[in-house]
């Protein structure tokens, strides 16, 4: 699965949870989105890890802070 | 003598436990955590402290059946001692990461000087409720907090000892904000945030520096904080060392 596949499945997880509407771009974080809060932030990581059959260690969630984060480390998990 | 590791994790914990007080009180749980042996001072429900040890049987067949209960909140740290084995543990429990603080300190300097502050920008103490209402919208906009503070949290927080709230305006306006909590041996700085909008100004690193050189004065006690990944280069520029993680937990599909 290349990066834009990976993103289309990343912003579609991310209007179920932050709601139809919501703009999502590779740096869009969770300042720019009202919903982004601690609550919606593992239900937004437990559904990726779900929804590409992965598990992000540790000091891979602290790094992510933008969509484009969870791409790349996605991407790369999938290498 | 007190390792400066430690007196980060000390006035992390006291600080919690501040905020706690301040909160609500479930009375039927908190009965049945004074029921419970080696009991902290207060009901932990806002968040509680993992002990490096958890996953261990013993601790983990307790610490499951309290989860399950209820009787824990749903909010979780733990420092990096045995974080390998902590972290599938605790996801087997139903907790994600999602956030993690670097442990930060500065050593008392008189070399401390309060910096100049333009025409524009105002330091306050915030007392009246309009401006707490400014503080309060940019620490809840800003931060991924567990918790949304309001205006009769925030007084009763103000009303413990050893906290004050700092807000930075431009042209009257708030943009960047700062909790000072002080215990026996540290300061520690927390709720350090900025408004989108103001983002990239030096707004933030202007107010510690104001704080710090304020404290200074005050208390020759080390200064800590907990920086999240984007703020940490900020506060080694500022003078800060970095020391340990925490690791924030939460449980998914359970709201505080």
């Amino acid at each position: 699965m290349n990066k834009s596949q990976i993103f289309s499945k990343i912003e579609s997880i991310c209007t179920q949870i932050f709601g139809e509407g919501t703009v999502i771009t590779e740096t869009t974080s969770a300042s720019d989105i009202e919903k982004w809060d601690s609550m919606n932030h593992v239900t937004l990581i437990a559904a990726i890890e779900k929804e590409f059959g992965i598990t992000f260690d540790i000091m891979e969630i602290i790094g992510m802070t933008t969509i484009g984060d969870f791409v790349d480390v996605v991407a790369k998990k999938q290498t | 003598m007190t390792s400066i590791e430690d007196q980060i994790q000390d006035n992390l914990y006291k600080f919690y436990d501040c905020i706690s007080i301040c909160t609500n009180l479930d009375s039927e749980k908190q009965e049945h955590w004074a029921m419970m042996a080696n009991k902290p001072p207060y009901w932990p429900r806002l968040i509680y402290r993992i002990h490096p040890n958890i996953f261990l049987p013993k601790s983990a067949i307790l610490f499951s059946e309290r989860i399950k209960s209820g009787t824990y909140p749903e909010l979780l740290i733990a420092g990096p001692e045995n974080i390998s084995q902590t972290d599938p543990f605790l996801r087997e429990q139903g907790f994600i990461p999602f956030s993690a603080w670097k442990g930060m300190a500065m050593s008392w300097s008189p070399n401390q000087i309060l910096p100049e502050i333009p025409e524009a920008i105002e330091i306050v103490k915030p007392e009246s409720i309009s401006d707490m209402e400014q503080w309060l919208k940019i620490v809840n906009t800003e931060l991924i907090a567990p918790l949304k503070l309001d205006v009769s949290l925030l007084e009763s927080m103000l009303a413990q000892t050893g906290i004050e709230i700092f807000l930075l305006k431009q042209n009257g306006v708030g943009v960047s904000t700062c909790l000072l909590f002080r215990t026996e041996i540290s300061t520690g700085l927390y709720l350090i945030a900025t408004l989108k909008s103001a983002q990239k100004q030096g707004f933030a690193s202007l107010l510690v520096r104001y704080i710090l050189a304020q404290n200074a004065l005050e208390s020759k006690n080390p200064v800590i904080l907990h920086a999240t990944p984007l703020g940490e280069l900020m506060y080694l520029k500022l003078g800060f060392e970095s020391f340990k993680h925490f690791y924030l937990y939460r449980q998914l599909n359970r709201s505080l």
